[in-house]
């Protein structure tokens, strides 16, 4: 794997990002727009397959509002001013492959909502970018994805650390939808890779070359 | 001449003996009553019932309410057919399974859960169906009856059901299967009538004297067979309305949700103070880089 020197883009504003965290603010402050979009299972059964996806959107309390946001953040701030290759494809493939995800393997899962998941998918994402870097930065990366991953592993073998209660319902954190996330960055940060090393077992790349 | 009329009056007692056998009236009838298992002894059932606390994803129990004994009426003979069995526990079990398989789509339903009849006990009222929901772990039951008349003639016979909210009537043919299912649903603490549907159906007699007791039993299980099936039509369109009575009515019924059920992709402070470091970093070199 090359290394590269870190590339930083003055003044880029970090347009998904920061659509991304509109999205979630007008969700949690105009009124009647959470239960529209939260993912409810019961109305995704129904037909409200859009909820699949919009439920990233929906926060249960306004802690849960800024951790979300302020960590998608900073991290879709780094990233955007890289330029990774490929980011917009998480802030798309992310959402829709959480919401998926959550509902095929976790039929317990009654109303979810948070940007967490993507969050989680943007680090680990900015880490594995960083690992092709030289200097400090690399082993700064390493460490992000090694306590990241371990953090994720933790969480899914204690099924999450609490069950609080927002509005009177009581809260569980979704380990899954932090896998899910790490999982969508590590196939579109892979996806080069995987398409490079197709190109060079095609016949027509052999008689090229 | 005296012998002649002795012949006579010995053909006409014949006949009319042979005449009464074979349109004997005969129904045989075999039931069980949710109004009897839940309300012995009382004429005039009330039950004050709580506001009930519907805690979703819910667990569903489903039983058959202990049933009476079956009878015979009409004019029987030693060539008269044996009775059909009463409904065996292997097909309560059966048609149990074939009502909750069509539920189990639900996602506010966890769990479904067949309770077999022996933990049921005759008249065991809602004592007993506190003791199924701590074995069960259930929050609700559905409470199967069922009601099953077979004919073996014409007649102005007909079948009626007493349920919880009403009557009702229906009308047999020559050896004709009558079945009725009913299926009320309960939530066991509050004890509330969340909803209840019947099955229905009717299986047309085609039995001959030489298989009839053989017909008959086997009119009994396909008669039962197609009144589930209906119960499940009619249990799913009453569940569509109990839906939104729920909704319309937040005062009747109290919506909650188990912990787990509700959940949230949450950051913390661990996340936030690493993604800090990094942006930390970040602008740390992007002032040497400058």
């Amino acid at each position: 794997m090359a290394t590269q020197k870190s590339q930083l883009r003055d003044s880029p504003i970090p347009v998904w990002t920061l659509t991304m965290i509109a999205a979630g603010i007008l969700a949690y402050v105009i009124p009647g727009s959470a239960p529209l979009i939260v993912y409810d299972r019961a109305a995704i059964l129904s037909g409200e397959v859009w909820r699949l996806i919009t439920g990233n959107w929906v926060h249960f309390s306004l802690s849960h509002l800024v951790y979300d946001s302020a960590t998608l953040g900073i991290v879709g701030w780094m990233i955007e001013r890289r330029a990774y290759p490929y980011y917009k494809s998480l802030y798309i493939l992310a959402p829709i492959l959480i919401g998926v995800g959550l509902f095929a393997a976790q039929p317990d899962l009654q109303f979810y909502g948070g940007l967490s998941g993507i969050a989680c998918g943007a680090v680990v994402y900015l880490s594995l970018h960083g690992l092709r870097e030289d200097g400090p930065w690399r082993w700064f990366c390493l460490t992000v994805l090694l306590l990241t991953s371990g953090k994720i592993v933790l969480e899914s073998l204690t099924n999450g650390f609490a069950v609080v209660t927002v509005d009177n319902i009581p809260f569980a954190p979704v380990p899954l939808s932090h896998v899910l996330g790490a999982l969508t960055a590590l196939l579109i940060f892979c996806w080069p890779y995987a398409r490079d090393l197709m190109r060079l077992k095609s016949p027509v790349s052999v008689r090229e070359m | 001449m005296k012998t002649a009329r002795n012949y006579l009056l010995t053909a006409s007692l014949l006949i009319v003996v042979g005449l009464s056998i074979s349109c004997a009236t005969q129904r045989q009838h075999h039931n069980s009553s949710v109004v009897d298992y839940l309300y012995p002894g009382k004429s005039d059932p009330i039950e004050n019932a709580a506001i009930p606390v519907l805690s979703l994803p819910i667990k569903v129990g489903i039983a058959f309410v202990p049933g009476s004994e079956q009878t015979r009426t009409g004019f029987t003979t030693n060539f008269s057919a044996p009775m059909t069995p009463p409904l065996p526990e292997k097909e309560k079990i059966a048609l149990m399974k074939e009502i909750g398989d069509n539920f189990k789509k639900y996602p506010f339903v966890k769990s479904i859960e067949l309770i077999p009849s022996a933990y049921l006990s005759p008249g065991g009222s809602f004592t007993n169906l506190d003791q199924l929901r701590t074995m069960f772990g259930i929050d609700v039951i559905a409470l199967l009856s069922y009601d099953q008349v077979q004919f073996t003639d014409e007649g102005m016979l007909s079948m009626s059901y007493w349920t919880l909210a009403g009557a009702y009537v229906v009308r047999g043919e020559k050896d004709d299967t009558n079945t009725m299912l009913d299926a009320a649903v309960f939530h066991i603490q509050s004890r509330k009538m969340l909803f209840r549907a019947p099955g229905i159906s009717q299986v047309k007699g085609s039995a001959t004297p030489v298989n009839l007791s053989e017909q008959l039993r086997t009119d009994s299980t396909a008669s039962f067979h197609d009144a589930a099936k209906d119960l499940v039509v009619n249990l799913q369109e009453q569940l569509e309305l109990f839906q939104e009575k729920v909704k319309s009515s937040p005062e009747e019924f109290k919506v909650v949700h188990k912990p787990g059920s509700t959940g949230g992709g949450g950051m913390d402070a661990f996340w936030l103070i690493l993604v800090s470091g990094m942006g930390a970093y970040t602008l740390w070199l992007r002032k040497n880089h400058n």
